[in-house]
């Protein structure tokens, strides 16, 4: 039985097919999630573009309106994505880690192939990862 | 920060297209842009060791070098102004132009000291490039003056010069660079809300 999902998504709307499914999965069984949002230690939009640094709950809000009983919370961290998301699992006891991972030559989604391989070798429960 | 979580911040920083983007502008602007400041500085006003090539090409050539040579160290100067970023509040752009600028310009104080040794008059490097750009006629009379000079002294007066010189042109690349990103999201705003839902 699946009570709580964990997604990690990268602070924009890239990780946005992830969070989707999330929500979906969360909602079909009556889950909580728990929307952690994963920004890099250097991030670049922190010096070149201030005004993109996006609102951390601006790309939850569809989901509100689209998923309204959905039970869901939202966590910050940054650094290493699978460190984070290895971690904030465990903290946080889910049952099941869902991710975004990037497609080959692409730069979106929260973990590379490889990363996405670490993370399955090192999360403390079942991950889904959705191309991004 | 350990050394490993640093090699993977500075690797996870290059992922962002937006870095590398900054990184390749303010590396031009600083090799060519600064170059051609550090160029008028040594080769006119102080009258250095050059190949006896047009001034424009020389300015291309050590320009083009100093591109090729130093876009790898602002690499690792970049990431490193970035991070100054997030310690200084809302100082963030003065601690970025700061940090980027007074390492560039500590790393490039050897520099008029190794463009001698490398492509100075009399090396390879000098003799290649005047048979392969042509000589120039005044250039070649103004290296007859050429005095030698203690590196050290040249060192100095890099660092005396480049600093102003680099700082003004890691602060026109973060603008350019901001200014660039800005244009991008107004242009891009009005197309995606055409988009189909």
């Amino acid at each position: 039985m699946i009570t709580r999902i964990l997604v990690g998504t990268p602070t924009s709307e890239r990780g946005a097919g992830a969070l989707l499914a999330a929500a979906k999965l969360a909602d079909t069984h009556d889950a909580e999630l728990v929307v952690l949002q994963v920004a890099p230690v250097l991030d670049a939009r922190s010096v070149f573009d201030p005004n993109g640094v996006p609102d951390p709950g601006e790309h939850l809000r569809p989901l509100h309106r689209s998923f309204p009983q959905l039970r869901m919370r939202n966590q910050q961290a940054s650094g290493n994505p699978v460190r984070e998301v290895c971690r904030a699992a465990e903290q946080e006891g889910s049952d099941l880690i869902v991710v975004p991972q990037r497609r080959r030559g692409s730069v979106s989604g929260l973990l590379s192939r490889r990363a996405s391989k670490a993370l399955v070798q090192q999360a403390p429960c079942p991950v889904l990862l959705v191309a991004s | 920060m350990r050394l490993v979580d640093g090699f993977e911040a500075v690797l996870a920083f290059y992922r962002q297209p937006l870095a590398v983007a900054a990184l390749l502008l303010s590396s031009l602007l600083l090799s060519f842009g600064g170059g051609a400041v550090m160029f008028y500085f040594h080769a006119i006003v102080r009258g250095e060791q050059g190949p006896a090539i047009a001034d424009v090409h020389h300015w291309l050539l050590d320009s083009g070098l100093g591109f090729v040579g130093l876009t790898p160290v602002l690499a690792v100067i970049l990431p490193l102004g970035v991070r100054a970023v997030s310690r200084a509040g809302r100082f963030g752009r003065q601690a970025y132009v700061l940090t980027v600028a007074v390492l560039f310009t500590v790393l490039t104080g050897p520099g008029p000291f190794l463009h001698n040794q490398l492509a100075g008059g009399g090396t390879p490097l000098a003799d290649f490039a005047t048979e392969l750009l042509g000589s120039d006629a005044g250039v070649a009379a103004r290296n007859l003056d050429v005095q030698e000079r203690a590196p050290l002294t040249e060192g100095l007066l890099q660092l005396a010069v480049g600093l102003p010189v680099y700082l003004f042109f890691t602060w026109l690349a973060l603008g350019l660079v901001r200014s660039a990103v800005g244009f991008g999201r107004r242009v891009s705003a009005p197309l995606s809300a055409t988009r189909c839902p």
